[in-house]
């Protein structure tokens, strides 16, 4: 088990005959992953990597019965990449591509959740289920197998909490990369439940940054759930958030201060195990999972 | 970290009157308005807000007295930032002063319209029930119903809902054709004939959009090194401390490295994020290295863990800035890595005499040693 990819996955790329898309695909092969084919227009018929390309998502679809698709293409074709893959029938996208205008952004979640789809990114790093399927730019070499659920805004990030981990003896059951940018797919909120339902998670380290509201929408679903989460805030020491304007910062309906301190103290109170550091979290994971033991 | 490009308030209104929205008529100084007599707003054109409240904006009555006044204006620094030029308009006579803006809500992942008859003070001043919030779904656009909803809640009727409605459309429509994150209007005037007319204006572009929108440029913001940094195509952030400079890779490992070093004691002169930009090659982060090690930290600390770019080029931009430059030859380094090529990276490392861990804490441990053995010897 484990949430939204696992070995019965079957995984296209776009953009597979760019040099991000033919590395992820070579990397896919070697490993293991489930990777069914990949689409590029004009280049249908040619392969990469052993595996099929095809000139359009709805062609990739019906060969393939692929159902998740990491795309890798460039940010001003990214919206109708997204359209197309939605529109095919695609249930999982990973939008791994940055600097997507932030009005594509918008219209591509909207499309995604009207559709009953499911889309990481933009600016997502994906998600790995290690031994399984890994739609990730984490190397597979560095992603232990384990009990342990990981959510996340940043990528670079992930890589030091899962050395941490791995040096109290935790690995993961998923990582699940949600992107950094200001808006995606995919928050926080969507994802606790699955981890929750999974029975190979036995906790979930949540990942997350100064700036807009979501931890606190996390944080009431956390409140719920029967599994422990450990919450780790980076960015403690920021400098203040360099405002938007006033209509900017009073798009936080309820007040809610977006520091990364008053996140991580919201957590604490709710009496979850919390980080404060990076160097921190294997610890806290250690203690939050002794908490349930007794 | 999102880009984005700050408008001054006539660039921002420009924009506004090519969407059909109705501007006071203004030139930017030592022109005045065409057939205007006078009285005058003679206002400072700075990003940074809270202007009127330090003598940006005068009113005055006639050419006589802006020239006067607009001098004076020119000179001032506001918010830490020089006045970057004075813009003339002729004086509305008001009736009413509303507030309107359009703005994507970014955790709801929406454009939303915000509306208050409070206008022409702080927004953050007025109660939130007396804020109006429409939000849009964006696969259907502001339809009637919408418009309905905000004319409704701010208790407009007849002639002047209907002029509202159009002014909210056009802004919402400034905010999706010209790919901005804010368009805000305070206050956006009534006038004695009926009409709204936009008396200020604060626009954001998304400067990611900026394929789409033929010279769209930024105009350089922030220090002298910030600015140095923008021009390499990497996140320079200049800060107030005074013994260690850091450089990595991403977002998120900046922030955990900033959080790490303070936590441990260090004052924290500089950061530089990579931001894809090792992509560009040794060459290119050699001179990222020369432009923090221009910041004089006593002790620089180099963080990566790459899993797709490889170390050695890291390393080789070092030895290169080493070689090119006397202040980063003589600058103490720490270098923290992981990741692919590490043995490479290691053997041109060493004969650079740094230090070399890979480990993060000991590498925020050693650097902020070193610095401060600088500081006391």
């Amino acid at each position: 088990m484990s949430v939204l990819v696992d070995k019965n996955s079957r995984i296209l790329i776009q953009g597979i005959t760019g040099v991000t898309g033919r590395t992820y695909a070579e990397r896919m092969v070697a490993n293991g992953t489930p990777l069914v084919g990949g689409v590029t227009p004009g280049k249908g018929g040619q392969t990469v990597a052993g595996v099929p390309v095809f000139d359009t998502m709805a062609n990739a679809r019906e060969a393939t019965r692929a159902d998740c698709v990491l795309s890798a293409i460039g940010a001003p074709r990214a919206l109708d990449g997204i359209y197309e893959a939605f529109d095919a029938g695609i249930s999982l996208v990973v939008l791994y591509t940055e600097n997507v205008p932030i009005h594509d952004a918008v219209k591509m979640r909207a499309y995604a959740l009207a559709k009953g789809g499911r889309l990481l990114g933009p600016n997502s790093a994906g998600v790995i289920s290690p031994g399984q399927a890994n739609m990730a730019d984490l190397s597979d070499a560095r992603v232990r197998a384990g009990r342990i659920g990981v959510l996340s805004k940043s990528g670079t990030l992930t890589y030091e909490v899962l050395d941490d981990m791995e040096l109290h003896g935790f690995g993961v059951s998923s990582v699940v990369c949600l992107g950094g940018d200001p808006v995606v797919g995919t928050l926080f909120v969507d994802v606790l439940p699955l981890f929750e339902a999974d029975g190979e998670t036995d906790a979930v380290v949540l990942l997350g940054e100064p700036g807009g509201t979501t931890e606190y929408q996390a944080l009431e679903y956390v409140r719920t759930m029967s599994k422990p989460v450990i919450a780790l805030m980076t960015g403690q020491s920021a400098p203040a958030e360099k405002r938007m304007g006033h209509a900017g910062a009073i798009s936080g309906e309820n007040g809610q201060s977006t520091t990364a301190v008053a996140k991580l103290e919201a957590f604490r109170a709710a009496g979850c195990e919390t980080a404060a550091l990076v160097t921190e979290i294997g610890s806290a994971v250690g203690r939050a999972l002794e908490g349930i033991q007794t | 970290m999102t880009r984005v490009i700050k408008l001054l308030e006539h660039e921002g209104k420009r924009i506004l009157a090519t969407h059909g929205i109705s501007i006071p008529p203004g030139a930017i100084y030592p022109e005045l308005p065409p057939e205007t007599r006078g009285p005058y707003v003679v206002k400072a054109q700075v990003y940074a807000g809270g202007r009127g409240k330090v003598g940006g904006i005068q009113i005055v009555d006639d050419a006589k007295a802006v020239a006067e006044v607009a001098d004076r204006v020119m000179a001032m620094t506001i918010g830490g930032e020089a006045v970057r030029a004075v813009y003339v308009e002729a004086k509305i006579k008001l009736e009413h002063e509303f507030y309107l803006a359009a703005m994507i809500d970014r955790d709801a992942g929406r454009p939303v319209l915000l509306a208050s008859t409070e206008g022409g003070v702080d927004i953050e001043s007025v109660a939130a029930e007396r804020i109006v919030r429409v939000a849009i779904d964006p696969l259907v656009g502001l339809r009637p119903y919408g418009l309905a909803d905000l004319t409704r809640r701010l208790g407009l009727g007849g002639d002047k809902a209907k002029a509202f409605a159009d002014v909210a459309t056009r802004v919402l429509h400034v905010l999706e054709a010209e790919d901005a994150e804010l368009v805000e209007i305070n206050p956006l005037v009534l006038d004695k004939d009926g009409v709204l007319i936009a008396a200020d204006a604060k626009v954001i572009l998304d400067e990611d959009a900026g394929f789409r929108h033929d010279g769209r440029v930024q105009i350089p913001q922030g220090s002298v090194f910030e600015r140095q940094a923008r021009a390499l195509d990497v996140i320079g952030i200049e800060l107030e401390g005074y013994d260690v400079a850091a450089v990595m890779n991403g977002a998120g490992m900046t922030m955990a490295t900033l959080d790490q070093l303070v936590a441990m004691g260090a004052s924290v002169r500089g950061l530089i994020e990579l931001h894809g930009a090792m992509a560009l090659g040794p060459q290119h982060v050699s001179e990222v290295f020369e432009l923090i090690c221009g910041l004089k930290p006593k002790a620089l600390l180099l963080n990566f863990y790459m899993q797709f770019r490889t170390l050695d080029t890291i390393a080789e931009g070092l030895a290169i800035a080493r070689q090119r430059s006397p202040i980063v030859e003589a600058m103490p380094v720490v270098v923290r890595m992981r990741g692919l090529e590490e043995d490479k990276a290691r053997t041109i490392l060493r004969s650079l005499n740094c230090e070399v861990t890979n480990n993060f804490e000991d590498a925020c441990r050693r650097t902020i040693a070193v610095a401060h053995a600088q500081v006391t010897s």
